[in-house]
């Protein structure tokens, strides 16, 4: 395995020397590293450092997927802890940049954890916690709880 | 930073793990979420998201059961499910949550109740489905015969009689089994009353949705004595199964058969378990499932 450095420098200026193979993870850079350039330091402009590090964090620990069964549960332990470190902001930071950078791990990975987050939510909440504005007019809105109802309706827990 | 702010791409890769009862808040948070959670690419992201979820092996379907809907291990599909109330027909489709309340143009009662039967189906076009519902009463067995042919168009809201000259019976309450857009039933030759009771099943008929006709009786694999009956199912969407206790002196051993091919007009089997119940006599009409792989059964 190559250990070639390659120093990936975020959008804020700080930069980060890492390995190859921890780089490739990154597939916006294993794409410019295929396209035959040598290159030893990439700028990554939509990234700041302290998103960046997570994201690098991420891919050094997932650097060699093993196949085995207890190799996929302490990676999934692991995960699981690195995603209590954060709050939602941060995770929505996260999401934004394993979206640009390419990281498909990483990218399923906050997506399920925002998703769990969130899956009790009142309507409220979700606007609350997220930011966004109720846009329904009173009759819009009782529009879509009557169109909901139905389908939503909690109804006797099904018996096998 | 809000997650407005993040492209719909990722808002519908997050809203796609949710749980579909967690959909309804998602919704009404505000109008973006709502369009989004409306939208074809949504669809497909939350229904493959749902299959991936399932153990290997694992199917899942709606289950009507005592006049409820079950969720049994689930059907994400996009196929809408139908209840009958009074005389107006409610159709609704549980992934959409919506609701399509339709008038019929008739009514007909048979001693003393509506006794249509109905069946759901859908014609394949490049870019969608369209749904069409057949409605239909064919008083064969408590005479004086009377039928009625008619099938509804989702797109276009109207009604339309079918003119047709029934060659089979299919016998009230006969549950039709939905299969790739087309309905199946079983059914006997018309002319073949004398002597039969209405679970004497020995063909099997398939309602052509994209044409709007019925096809020829289609053989089951074994012709059924008097005491036998049918019942049908259908397996991951593909095939068509039959359970059939064929033999009046022991009740409690049955077969179940599989197609191996099946079109509106053509239909071939191959066996797939016989079971013995030992004193357990499993009535007709029942739900059934099977797991090919597995080779295993339930009842319902």
């Amino acid at each position: 395995m190559s250990s070639n450095k390659i120093v990936l420098t975020s959008s804020d200026g700080e930069s980060f020397e890492v390995e190859e193979v921890v780089a490739r993870k990154l597939q916006i850079v294993g794409h410019m590293l295929e396209d035959d350039c040598v290159i030893n330091e990439i700028p990554l402009q939509n990234v700041t450092g302290d998103i960046l590090s997570m994201v690098i964090e991420y891919c050094k620990t997932h650097v060699d997927e093993e196949e085995s069964e207890e190799a996929q549960t302490k990676l999934k332990t692991w995960d699981e802890e690195f995603m209590k470190k954060f709050d939602i902001k941060t995770l929505l930071q996260i999401i934004l940049a394993a979206n640009y950078l390419n990281v498909k791990g990483l990218l399923d990975l906050v997506s399920q954890t925002i998703a769990d987050t969130i899956k009790d939510y009142t309507p409220e909440q979700i606007r609350e916690v997220f930011g966004v504005e109720n846009d329904y007019t009173e009759e819009e809105e009782a529009e879509v709880r009557k169109e909901n109802a139905w389908a939503f309706d909690e109804a006797d827990t099904p018996k096998p | 930073m809000t997650i407005t702010n993040l492209p719909s791409v990722l808002l519908e890769e997050i809203f796609s793990r949710l749980p579909l009862n967690s959909m309804r808040a998602v919704r009404l948070a505000c109008k973006t979420f709502y369009t989004l959670s409306k939208g074809k690419s949504f669809a497909k992201l939350h229904i493959g998201k749902e299959a991936a979820t399932t153990r290997e092996g694992e199917s899942r379907m709606i289950l009507l059961m005592d006049y409820n809907l079950y969720l049994i291990s689930v059907v994400a599909g996009e196929d809408p499910y139908i209840e009958s109330k009074d005389t107006r027909l409610v159709v609704w489709n549980p992934y959409w949550g919506q609701t399509r309340w339709i008038e019929p143009r008739y009514s007909h009662h048979l001693i003393g109740c509506e006794r249509f039967t109905y069946a759901l189906g859908y014609v394949d076009n490049k870019s969608c489905r369209s749904h069409k519902l057949l409605r239909f009463i064919d008083d064969y067995f408590y005479g004086p015969e009377f039928e009625w042919y008619e099938i509804y168009d989702f797109e276009s809201g109207l009604w339309a009689t079918l003119d047709v000259t029934p060659h089979w019976c299919i016998s009230l309450g006969s549950h039709g089994i939905s299969l790739k857009g087309n309905t199946y039933w079983s059914a006997i030759k018309r002319n073949a009353r004398h002597g039969l009771t209405i679970s004497d099943h020995d063909h099997i008929i398939c309602f052509d949705f994209t044409r709007e006709r019925f096809g020829p009786l289609l053989p089951l694999p074994l012709s059924v004595e008097y005491y036998g009956y049918v019942t049908l199912f259908c397996v991951r969407e593909e095939k068509l199964a039959a359970l059939q206790q064929n033999n009046r002196w022991n009740p409690y051993k049955f077969n179940i058969w599989i197609t191996t091919n099946i079109e509106h007009e053509q239909v071939s089997w191959s066996k797939f378990l016989t079971v013995d119940m030992g004193t357990e006599t499993p009535s007709t009409n029942e739900s059934f499932f099977i797991d090919e792989e597995k080779n295993c059964h339930a009842f319902w």
